[in-house]
């Protein structure tokens, strides 16, 4: 490594940019999901009653508290970074496992509302699902695909925290070197803004 | 420290990181669950004082993601240049937006 450094820079690393190229990352993802959220707003404009019918099937007491859970991930995972820079190392893993936590609640409860509707027949292809009206389809075709996208964040973020986790332990992220940590923390908090968008548009516009 | 463990400072950045207490965190967190609370019962209980619209909701989910990027993200506190990238991408994004919609509202 030691020949691949500039002669005149002196040093090895480059927080500034490491965190910028985890920014970069997040615009990528920003644009993703923009471009999903055009999709909907689009369709809710041209079958405002469908919509509106399909919404009142969704469980707004589920969605709540998902979005508690995962406001309180966010809480977890950006004290945890606090208590790095404090060098409390075993406050910093101990809140880090508080957000794995919650990203597995997240994904059970995930997974109980899904099955709820599977179970009524409500998914693309499905008997109850063929008969709703075209604007009805649309609403739980994009519930599910965006819903279903956002979730495969969760479980990705979460193992990279996990990871993050094991460089802890084995003394890679210290609090002179944190850099790890925050970029995984920058991926949870888009996360969070991901869904702070979807629960009101799935489950509150009546 | 030894010389590799230090980071590199670019001219005008702080020196040290900027350390966010506990209490400030807890804050922030309570302000957004009382505002997802605020739309949950809006939404809920029908109050009509305002039309619960796509708009509505997405000025204060905007709101809440914009607390969320400021403090939990730090991105008051770090280095501008993320700031103007943002400012950037969100321009880019709204740019997508009319452009889609004077699409669909001209047909």
């Amino acid at each position: 490594m030691q020949n691949m450094v500039l002669s005149n820079s002196g040093h090895l690393r480059d927080d500034v940019a490491a965190k910028m190229g985890m920014w970069l990352f997040l615009f990528t993802e920003l644009l993703l999901f923009g471009g999903l959220f055009l999709v909907y707003t689009i369709y809710r404009i041209l079958n405002p009653e469908a919509f509106l019918l399909a919404s009142l099937e969704l469980n707004v007491i589920m969605g709540t508290v998902n979005t508690i859970v995962l406001l309180t991930s966010s809480l977890t995972v950006a004290m945890s970074i606090t208590a790095m820079q404090k060098g409390n190392i075993r406050l910093s893993l101990i809140l880090l496992y508080l957000t794995i936590l919650a990203a597995v609640i997240f994904l059970v409860n995930k997974y109980f509302e899904w099955n709820a509707k599977i179970d009524h027949g409500v998914f693309p292809g499905m008997d109850h699902y063929n008969t709703l009206e075209p604007g009805e389809k649309l609403f739980f075709f994009l519930y599910y695909f965006m819903t279903g996208l956002h979730a495969l964040h969760v479980i990705i973020g979460a193992v990279f925290i996990g990871f993050v986790v094991a460089f802890i332990r084995k003394q890679k992220i210290t609090p002179g070197r944190y850099m790890l940590l925050e970029n995984s923390g920058l991926y949870w908090h888009l996360v969070d803004i991901i869904w702070i968008f979807l629960f009101p548009l799935f489950y509150l516009i009546h | 420290m030894a010389e590799k463990d230090k980071p590199r400072i670019l001219p005008g950045d702080k020196t040290g990181p900027h350390i966010v207490s506990y209490r400030f965190h807890f804050g922030i967190w309570l302000g957004l669950i009382i505002l997802t609370a605020m739309t949950v019962l809006v939404s809920v209980m029908g109050i009509s004082l305002i039309a619960f619209s796509v708009i509505t909701a997405l000025f204060i989910a905007s709101a809440k993601a914009w607390v969320v990027a400021s403090y939990f993200m730090h991105l008051k506190w770090d280095h501008i240049t993320y700031r103007i990238m943002g400012g950037i991408v969100m321009l880019l994004f709204l740019v997508f937006i009319i452009l889609t919609g004077i699409d669909y509202l001209t047909r």
